[in-house]
């Protein structure tokens, strides 16, 4: 069989080709993801910036839930990409004995914006950098700072730093040139008041002749009471360094993953769609194998074994796709923002392992059905002129049941969604509905077909009829548009109203009419709210600092937003739907809590609350408040104190104002150099400038290379379905149908299809934003429900003019072909 | 013999490809068709007797040479007029039945007059369907009906328009002997009692016994004429 699958490749291998392109973009876009994904997966594996020389590095935890009981496992969620776990001062201590260490060197990192640097690190852990002194000496003073090469900035020139605490003088005392990042150098102690005390790392330098890891092995085992410390050695030392663009990583990392996701599904809904189209289309064919003596085995055998070989060929081809594919998107992602600056792809072989692997599986698979149907052709069908379908009732039941389940199985998809992570289960309700619409397409595009083929022409009357009766070459042929369009509105209408009702949430509890944001790059210092809460007319300077905190539920430890705020004033700025308790009450060692997380742990007003802050620190607090679930708030409010001890950088993002009629807006922009003093209204219009910025680029990345797929799918389930369509356009010629009638007839096919898919489309577009307005109801008070229309309507333009194209065109040449040769009546005999 | 012919081919030339692939299919044809009578073409395979009713139907067109359909020249008109044309005034049975399989006989008889824009009365649709015997599945489709009776909807079809001339390219071709044989009664009850100029394609000697004239082609050529009386005087002896 395999040879005579062999043979018929070869010999209807224009058939095939719509199975073949189809599988080879699949895997193509699927290796793309792969490949980006592991590029950004990679991303931590380069050498070390600041740990160059070789030494041991004690680090504190770089994940949440970690307890001296429990220590880190693989699925605990990493810290957000700009905050860092702290090594306790006793650790410091546990290592003072040690032998065959020539230098301890305890890291005090702090944020301080100078030129390129942006931390200040003490003077002692130049040590670790290769490099030296190019001018000057070292700081000796607390006025003193060392800056690294290359600069314009002179030894003994007075410089403007911007630390934690504010802007600050600093005399430049020496230049160092040294392969490492740019970071300024000052006095150790200055460097330990500026960190707050807080350790961010402690290196060991060994003594000469001492191998590293050797030593490691030792610092470990006096590190015994300190479980949730790592010991780092040789390239793993940079996981001790905070990456400043580890968020672009993990970004990334999230939308390739989405990207492999959808284009998996994509792939799938498509081979599986143009497989089963395939076999229907060669129905005679096989009912003829089955006349000269083949079993309906063989005959199965057949169907899997063509599919086998397309998929093996095919995958090949993606392959080789995606090595020009990847780089492409790779750069494309850099020059856009959306991923590291030189963010690069590599020929790494598991990923493309991996999507010929899933092409194989999937034309495997989507074979199958195909092929059981293949091998239940009966013979005598080859002699018969029959080609008018048979709906059996079996499958037709097992799709309706399929098919209620996946739109059924969005309403508990409604009750995930209004979680935390609700917009990533978007995606999985957009496919459960585009998949059911699919199952359900035989009943679904009954009436909507009728619909666009009333009337009474001839024209009409004929379109209305193999609408009726070829109810398989339809829904092959709609199927594309729907997945097109479903996808396409589901996405950017489910996206568009989450974040739209995202944004009015925060506007609706933002009571606050000004607010200072950081100016420039710099950020504010950390005393700005007290120092404008001083100010006449200033009834509340509140500051606000979005972070995120960790708790475990038994299961899985969780990420969940959270704010560090002023507690007894936030009331002024902003309003809290508390069920109970009051946000007065946040202060140091108490917080506030959603009430669907106090709901999960049990957690009332009063009691204790178990989290991991941002820096991986186990905390217990006390519930100063619940608060109602609201889209656009956090999930936690922690008191502004826990920013001083557990934030990286303790500097509000922004400083929320509760003003009389007296205050001087003049004096308030006085006391704040390095901040912008702007109404809330327009810092919000900034900050949804920037996300929707953000969410379009994400979502052309994750839609369009998948809604070029589909619309190529569309285009080739069109070709392969004209086949059909010119036959039956001949016969009609034959009897008397003028060339533009038959055209007309092949239109109306092609508009039915189009107007088809793009309805039940719009269908899964409703259904998506139905879902979302139960989802967010329970966490918004109004659900802004809104549609982009541009692009959504250039899509559905896009579906309708590829259909009537790829439907009217192959056509029209056949017909005109028909006028140049003879149309014989044998030759358009329906073999 | 009337002296109009409802077909009259003059010097008729058709010639597939152009060059060396040039392949002459008929090759300076002349011919009259006399209105009322039954003709059968015959001839071996490749002799070109397809192409002849082909071009004499116009469903194709010649290289050179004249068609006449009841006294019109079809080489003048354009595409749309010879659909038209033809459409009105021919009939064609196709070998394989060529019924659109989602149409039911009754709609499948009555789709040329509503490619011509009339709207047909139940009514005509049924009678010519009784014509061939099928009055009683109209409501059928092709697929619920045997290829005899698919080839007497197609000949209903051909019938509905009340055209001059019937065309028919081997319809017992793809029938079983007895089903043939209904339908050859059938073309020939066409001329004898609706007074129809019915003009057959065939291979198959019984068929063409049906005939009053058999041309046998050769090569593109008339290789042969012969009238019924002829026959018949042959078989006599």
């Amino acid at each position: 069989m395999t040879a005579l699958a062999r043979q018929t490749l070869r010999t209807r291998w224009a058939g095939f080709l719509g199975s073949f392109l189809a599988l080879a973009l699949g895997v193509g876009l699927f290796a793309t993801a792969g490949l980006i994904l592991a590029a950004a997966l990679r991303g931590h594996d380069i050498p070390p910036r600041w740990y160059v020389a070789p030494s041991v590095v004690v680090a504190g935890p770089d994940r949440a839930g970690v307890t001296a009981l429990d220590p880190a496992d693989g699925f605990d969620p990493a810290l957000p990409p700009d905050e860092r776990g702290f090594v306790p001062a006793g650790a410091v201590d546990a290592l003072a004995g040690l032998e065959d260490v020539s230098a301890v060197i305890v890291e005090h990192v702090s944020y301080a914006r100078f030129g390129a640097a942006t931390e200040a690190r003490p003077w002692a852990a130049r040590a670790l950098r290769p490099g030296g002194l190019a001018a000057g000496g070292p700081p000796t003073r607390p006025e003193h700072v060392v800056i690294t090469a290359p600069t314009e900035t002179r030894v003994g020139e007075e410089v403007t730093v911007v630390t934690v605490e504010g802007p600050r003088r600093f005399t430049v005392s020496g230049i160092i040139e040294t392969p490492a990042e740019p970071a300024l150098y000052v006095a150790n102690d200055l460097a330990a008041r500026l960190a707050g005390g807080r350790v961010a790392a402690i290196a060991l330098v060994p003594a000469p002749g001492v191998d590293p890891t050797t030593l490691g092995e030792d610092v470990r085992a006096a590190l015994d009471a300190f479980p949730m410390l790592r010991v780092l050695t040789g390239d793993d030392r940079r996981g001790a360094e905070l990456d400043p663009e580890a968020g672009l990583y993990v970004g990334v990392t999230s939308l390739a993953g989405s990207v492999a996701g959808l284009s998996g599904f994509v792939a799938v809904y498509i081979v599986a769609g143009t497989f089963r189209f395939t076999v229907t289309q060669r129905r005679r064919e096989l009912a003829l194998l089955r006349a000269a003596g083949a079993t309906p085995r063989q005959v199965r055998r057949l169907v899997r074994s063509e599919a086998l070989l397309v998929g093996a060929a095919a995958g090949l081809v993606g392959i080789a796709l995606s090595a020009l594919g990847a780089p492409a998107a790779a750069g494309w992602l850099a020059g856009h923002g959306l991923a590291p600056t030189g963010f690069t792809t590599e020929l790494v072989w598991w990923p493309l392992a991996a999507a010929y692997a899933l092409g194989l599986a999937v034309a495997v698979a989507g074979a199958w059905s195909p092929a059981r149907r293949a091998g239940r052709i009966r013979p005598v069908e080859a002699i018969g002129e029959a080609t008018v379908e048979r709906r059996g009732g079996a499958r037709a039941v097992v799709g309706w049941v399929l098919g209620s389940a996946c739109l059924g199985g969005t309403i508990p998809m409604a009750r995930l969604m209004s979680g935390p992570a609700g917009a990533a289960y978007l995606l999985v309700v957009v496919m459960l509905l585009i998949v059911g619409a699919t199952l359900l397409l035989p009943t679904l595009m009954r009436p909507v077909n009728r619909l666009v083929t009333t009337g009474r022409s001839p024209i009409a009357m004929l379109a209305r009829a193999s609408a009726r009766s070829e109810t398989r070459r339809y829904a092959a042929s709609i199927a594309p548009v729907l997945v097109t369009v479903g996808l396409a509105g589901g996405t950017l209408a489910g996206t568009a109203t989450i974040s739209a009702t995202e944004a009015a949430g925060l506007r609706d509890h933002l009571t606050a009419p000004m607010v200072v944001v950081p100016a420039g790059a710099a950020r504010l210092p950390s005393g700005t709210a007290d120092r404008l809460a001083g100010l006449p007319g200033v009834t509340a300077a509140v500051p606000v600092k979005a972070t995120s905190v960790f708790d475990d539920r038994g299961d899985m430890v969780r990420e969940h937003t959270a704010w560090f705020v002023h507690g007894a004033a936030a009331r002024h700025v902003v309003r809290l739907p508390t069920i109970s308790g009051s946000v007065d009450g946040l202060s140091a060692g108490a917080v506030a809590v959603s009430a669907s997380l106090a709901e999960a742990h049990g957690w009332r007003t009063g009691g204790t609350a178990t989290l991991w802050l941002g820096d991986g620190a186990a905390v217990t607090p006390r519930i100063a408040a619940v608060v109602e679930d609201r889209l656009g708030l956090p999930a936690v409010f922690l008191p502004w104190e826990l920013a001083r001890t557990h934030s990286t950088t303790p500097m509000p993002d922004a400083v929320y104002l509760a003003l009389t009629p007296q205050a001087e807006l003049a004096a308030i922009r006085a006391a704040v150099p390095l901040g912008a003093l702007v109404t809330v209204e327009s810092h919000l219009t900034t900050l949804d400038e920037r996300f929707d910025r953000l969410n379009r680029l994400s979502l052309i990345a994750l839609l369009g290379v998948a809604l070029l797929y589909t619309a190529i799918a569309i285009a080739n389930t069109q070709l392969i379905a004209v086949g059909d369509l010119t036959r039956e356009l001949r016969v009609l010629c034959q009897v008397g149908a003028t060339r533009r009638q038959a055209l007309a007839l092949a239109r109306r096919e092609g508009l039915t299809v189009a107007v088809t898919g793009v309805s039940l489309g719009c269908a899964v577009m409703i259904g998506t934003l139905a879902t979302v307005h139960i989802a967010l109801g329970r966490v918004s008070e109004t659900v802004r429900t809104l549609v982009p229309w541009p692009p959504f309507l250039a899509v559905v333009a896009c579906c309708i003019a590829i259909t009537l194209a790829a439907g009217v065109l192959p056509a029209r040449r056949a017909l005109r072909r028909r006028e140049s040769h003879a149309a014989g009546g044998r030759r358009a005999s329906a073999s | 013999m009337s002296a109009e012919p409802a077909v009259r081919i003059v010097d008729l030339r058709k010639i597939h490809g152009t060059g060396t692939v040039a392949v002459t299919a008929l090759d300076g044809i002349t011919l009259d068709f006399p209105a009322g009578t039954f003709t059968a073409i015959m001839g071996p395979s490749g002799s070109g007797k397809s192409t002849l009713a082909q071009c004499a139907a116009g469903l194709d067109r010649p290289t050179s040479g004249e068609v006449a359909v009841d006294g019109v020249l079809l080489n003048a008109m354009d595409e749309t007029e010879l659909t038209v044309f033809r459409r009105k005034r021919i009939g064609f049975v196709f070998q394989a039945f060529n019924l659109l399989p989602s149409l039911t006989a009754e709609e499948n008889v009555t789709l040329p007059l509503r490619l011509a824009g009339a709207r047909p009365t139940p009514g005509r649709a049924r009678v010519a369907l009784a014509t061939v015997g099928l009055g009683d599945r109209a409501g059928s489709r092709p697929s619920e009906l045997s290829g005899g009776q698919q080839q007497r909807v197609a000949i209903a079809r051909a019938l509905v328009t009340a055209p001059a001339i019937v065309f028919a390219d081997e319809p017992t071709g793809a029938l079983d002997s007895g089903s043939g044989r209904d339908v050859l009664r059938l073309l020939r009850s066409l001329v004898d009692e609706h007074r129809h100029t019915v003009i057959m394609v065939t291979h198959d000697p019984v068929a063409a016994a049906q005939a009053d004239r058999v041309v046998v082609l050769s090569d593109g050529r008339v290789a042969e004429e012969r009238t019924a009386e002829k026959r018949t005087a042959e078989k006599a002896r």
